[in-house]
């Protein structure tokens, strides 16, 4: 039960590898905070529509900072951080979802096999019933419409968030997902469509539309 | 129906808009980020996880018990209160820190080649047999916890062959908030967490939790968490 003295232990391994970090810098801290800390809250928005919960997205949302901070010399002096910090918040999911999700020979699983949401085929099948959709829509809350996210297949879900909710260019969304600009714009297409069908679900349970068409789930019964 | 169908988008994707005004509260992940950058707290390099920046802390409070315990003096007391006033030797730590604390200081540390041995130190630290590896009456916090600070009851390294990793036995409350089920063979139920990066495999036994933690596979953390038998004294 002694320890063995001459085994390096974690925290020396540990300070080994500090000690070939780069130094503190005032300076990196400096820059952090002015080009880096004010997009924190976007990265939070972000990441709550990725995470399972909030404690979940602020690690989540830390982890990708401190890359940040110690990536700092790659951000050319004076560009816009932000699709550079998404990047890295994408990564930075990922690694964390690879970790949860191990099989168990210990394998990762690869995102293309990762379990999806059960979606019905026809994205959009409610979307004759909606007839005035500007003003259903804006009767969600922002959790409800969170909530409505986080159903969807992460592809979809990566595509409006970037798109929609950051306004980033298709160009600007396909660099951070590392896909072809056409994927990003059927996964959009595709995305918000889904996105009004779990909305619908939603409307429906609180009355706010009648359904006339029997929903595909219950055609199965 | 594609002038339909494209309206919609357009107000599905003006609604999604709306979440970019969002407000969120940043303030605590400010706080984390200060610890974890502030040079005047730490002399740790800049880019270490948080949980290694709790180093620095832990040590201070770690060399303030040592001399404390040893009786060098009341000189030394009163310059180490001099420092840091008795109110910051209170010994709340979170599970993060704690669990650097352990590994920082190898010496003061019970640590276990084997579950068995690993067995054996909870069963003796649990029933008194052997005194706690800190402070006496160290509270724990966890952010896996219901808000609250927990009598610690058993902590321990284990020197697992893909690294070092902690167990910690404290009172506690239930989770503050769902976490991933780990299904392990044994049937053991587990629930997988993570702080800064670094995984923790949690298991809950009436008014007592185990966090099994450490920079190594959730798989390695969820054996050893399922390999412990006893580690409340309600089981048999």
């Amino acid at each position: 039960m002694e320890p063995d003295r001459d085994r390096p232990t974690f925290t020396q391994m540990k300070q080994n590898q500090a000690e070939s970090d780069p130094p503190p810098d005032a300076a990196r801290q400096e820059r952090f905070y002015r080009e880096i800390w004010p997009e924190a809250p976007m990265l939070m928005r972000t990441a709550i529509s990725m995470s399972h919960d909030a404690a979940e997205a602020e690690d989540l949302v830390q982890d990708t900072l401190l890359k940040a901070f110690k990536a700092l010399d790659q951000l050319k002096p004076g560009s816009y951080p932000k699709a550079w910090l998404l990047t890295m918040l994408r990564r930075t999911w990922i690694d964390l979802w690879r970790k949860r999700t191990r099989r168990p020979d210990g394998e990762a699983v690869g995102l293309d096999h990762a379990p999806e949401p059960e979606i019905p085929e026809d994205a959009g099948q409610h979307d004759a019933e909606w007839s005035d959709p500007e003003s259903l829509l804006q009767r969600f809350g922002d959790q409800e419409v969170i909530e409505a996210l986080r159903l969807l297949p992460e592809g979809n879900r990566w595509a409006l968030l970037l798109v929609d909710v950051q306004s980033m260019s298709i160009e600007e969304a396909a660099d951070v997902l590392e896909v072809a600009p056409g994927t990003v714009k059927s996964r959009l297409h595709r995305g918000r469509g889904m996105l009004r069908d779990r909305l619908h679900d939603f409307a429906k349970d609180r009355g706010w539309v009648q359904s006339h068409a029997p929903h595909p789930l219950e055609k199965r019964v | 129906m594609n002038d339909q169908n494209n309206q919609l988008d357009q107000a599905t994707s003006e609604r999604l808009g709306k979440l970019a005004s969002m407000p969120v509260d940043v303030s605590r992940l400010e706080r984390r980020m200060a610890e974890a950058m502030h040079p005047a707290e730490s002399q740790q390099p800049q880019s270490l996880p948080l949980s290694a920046r709790h180093r620095s802390t832990g040590w201070l409070r770690v060399a303030a018990a040592v001399l404390l315990f040893a009786g060098i003096g009341t000189g030394a007391y009163f310059a180490f209160f001099q420092v840091d006033p008795p109110a910051a030797f209170a010994q709340t730590m979170t599970v993060a820190e704690l669990h650097q604390h352990l590994l920082d200081d190898p010496q003061a540390t019970y640590r276990a080649d084997s579950v068995e041995q690993a067995q054996k130190i909870l069963d003796d630290q649990l029933t008194g047999k052997l005194a706690l590896p800190i402070v006496d009456g160290t509270q724990v916090e966890s952010c896996c916890l219901v808000e609250g600070q927990f009598p610690l009851r058993a902590a321990l390294v284990v020197d697992h062959p893909e690294g070092p990793i902690t167990i910690v036995v404290a009172q506690g409350e239930g989770f503050a908030h769902p976490m991933a089920p780990i299904e392990h063979p044994s049937g053991v139920p587990l629930q997988g967490h993570e702080h800064a990066g670094m995984p923790m495999v949690m298991r809950n036994s009436g008014d007592l939790w185990m966090c099994v933690m450490g920079d190594v596979e959730v798989q390695a953390l969820a054996d050893v968490a399922a390999g412990i038998e006893r580690w409340s004294p309600n089981q048999p």
